[in-house]
């Protein structure tokens, strides 16, 4: 049994967020009935190219825009109805973190502290002092990184339950960003609290994401655990043999090189057997073979 | 709504150096010379208290802060209310520099007179106008934004002010001393008729009727922003 089948069955398997055939649409942008659910214990890494769509998710999970369809429930409740209750059980740290510039953290920290109810002083100054985060220095001055610090500090001080992150990696230095990852990690062990991951850094979801929900276009392309993933989603490489026949159907994407093929499919079990007796490699897929060769047809 | 209020002036409190060294003077010497002048001083207390409603918004726009305030346990008309009342807050902050420079030129006056402008019905007209401003641009800056919301409300606004400034000498020369405005010359007519009990109870209900209207335009103005 994994850690996170314990945590499962600890939060009664109900999930804490759970986005159900959820449209909107912006102009030419269609985010489209996009389904996926989160587990208590559990973190979830939304990964997708730019442009994709995760971003308006994070947005209609803080009310930013109203969704056109479907429904979003953060532990059973919907945030456009029960907006207050939600967002005190919500940690959102943004890709830029955007605060007013010529406050300190700390001085930050007693506004927004102000606002939550379990809100934990001591543990805010904690954070500070392990993140190496001046208190009264102006948090303009701050580095991107920092402020990213800083953004995380005040989310995980009111105790939230649910962790949404909008690209947190980005601009952090690589000790750090090991740190935040592990402490992510340590934040679901106890199967009270889950993380909604949003990046474009693949590697940092294979570290630490048990599931993963991919966004291409205003559609989730897969939403499967990692041990799914890599069960299910794989590499092959062969001849041009490839692309005919039954095992084309199992194909995610392709590209052609001199050489041969090199494909994703979505059934490495099924691929197996068919291929069997025949040339062809299957490998294991990262999350960036997946996102790069879902949908490529050349 | 408190909690929003706090968070509001400590924000603009953070500028304190700066209201001090630079605002506080760039106050005094305009309302000098309107004291002087005759009663325009209520018009720089206006505009100061103006000055501070929107520097508020402007430090959020600036910030970026809708995402900050956005995250935190709140619904939008909790951030329409919370705004309204820093608004009031401001209004009546800015009326006692009013005051106290009101005191300040009344007691050293060469004559011992009080200036006309440093009265009660004047006070009560500052409010009212305070009240309409706060009406006018609160709704512009919920809908549109701070940079279309201001320039939306500055238009409307200057459309008052020449309304104003046209019906207000119809009503006859103004008293000396008084300051200019249709608002100003109202104000002091009511208290004139009916005194200024019954004249500042109907300009605070007035003023708590247009305001709460005015917030619930606004909020239904920001419910329908897309951000």
């Amino acid at each position: 049994m994994r850690a996170g089948d314990a945590r499962a069955a600890e939060s009664g398997g109900e999930p804490l967020l759970e986005f159900r055939e959820v449209s909107k649409r912006y102009g030419e942008f269609l985010l489209d009935r996009v389904s996926f659910s989160l587990p208590r214990g559990y973190i979830c890494g939304l990964v997708g190219p730019n442009g994709a769509g995760k971003t308006t998710i994070v947005k209609l999970l803080l009310n930013l825009v109203d969704r056109d369809a479907g429904r979003i429930e953060v532990a059973g409740l919907d945030p456009a109805e029960h907006e207050t209750a939600v967002k005190a059980r919500i940690g959102f740290v943004h890709e830029v973190p955007t605060f007013y510039e010529h406050l300190s953290l700390e001085a930050i920290g007693d506004i927004v502290g102000s606002f939550y109810t379990a809100w934990d002083e001591a543990l805010f100054a904690s954070l500070l002092v392990e993140f190496d985060l001046p208190p009264r220095v102006r948090f303009g001055t701050l580095s991107r990184g920092m402020r990213t610090k800083g953004a995380l500090a005040l989310a995980l001080a009111h105790r939230a339950e649910l962790l949404v992150l909008d690209e947190p990696t980005a601009g952090l230095d690589p000790v750090f960003r090991r740190a935040l990852l592990e402490r992510l990690a340590g934040y679901v062990s106890d199967g009270r609290a889950s993380v909604l991951l949003s990046t474009h850094i693949t590697s940092d979801l294979e570290r630490i994401a048990d599931f993963v929900t991919y966004v291409r276009a205003g559609r989730v392309v897969l939403s499967a655990t990692r041990d799914e993933l890599a069960e299910r989603w794989a590499i092959v490489r062969g001849g041009p043999a490839l692309l005919e026949g039954e095992a084309r159907a199992l194909l995610s994407g392709w590209e052609r090189a001199p050489h041969g093929v090199t494909a994703l499919t979505f059934d490495a079990p099924g691929l197996r057997r068919r291929l069997a007796g025949h040339e062809g490699v299957v490998e294991r897929a990262t999350l960036e073979d997946i996102m790069f060769y879902t949908g490529r047809s050349c | 709504m408190l909690r929003l209020i706090q968070k509001d002036i400590r924000v603009i409190a953070a500028f304190g150096w700066l209201i001090a060294w630079l605002v506080a003077p760039s106050y005094l010497v305009p309302a000098m010379v309107a004291a002087r002048a005759g009663g325009a001083a209520l018009w720089v207390n206006v505009a100061f208290g103006a000055a501070a409603i929107v520097s508020v918004c402007l430090l959020d726009a600036r910030n970026g802060a809708d995402r900050f305030i956005h995250s935190l346990p709140l619904t939008r008309a909790d951030v329409v209310r919370g705004r309204y009342g820093t608004a009031v807050v401001l209004a009546l902050i800015v009326m006692l520099v009013g005051v106290a420079f009101g005191l300040t030129v009344g007691l050293t006056s060469p004559d011992g007179a009080w200036p006309r402008w440093f009265s009660p019905d004047v006070g009560l007209a500052y409010l009212v106008v305070m009240a309409l401003l706060i009406a006018l641009y609160l709704p512009c800056y919920f809908r549109w934004g701070y940079g279309a919301g201001t320039v939306v409300a500055a238009v409307l606004l200057a459309g008052l002010v020449i309304v104003g400034d046209v019906a207000g000498p119809a009503m006859g020369a103004a008293p000396p001393g008084l300051p200019r405005g249709l608002v100003v010359r109202l104000t002091v007519a009511a208290v004139e008729r009916w005194g200024f009990l019954v004249a500042s109870i109907a300009g605070t209900a007035g003023g708590g009727l247009l305001l709460a209207a005015s917030a619930a335009l606004a909020a239904r103005g920001y419910r329908d922003r897309q951000f």
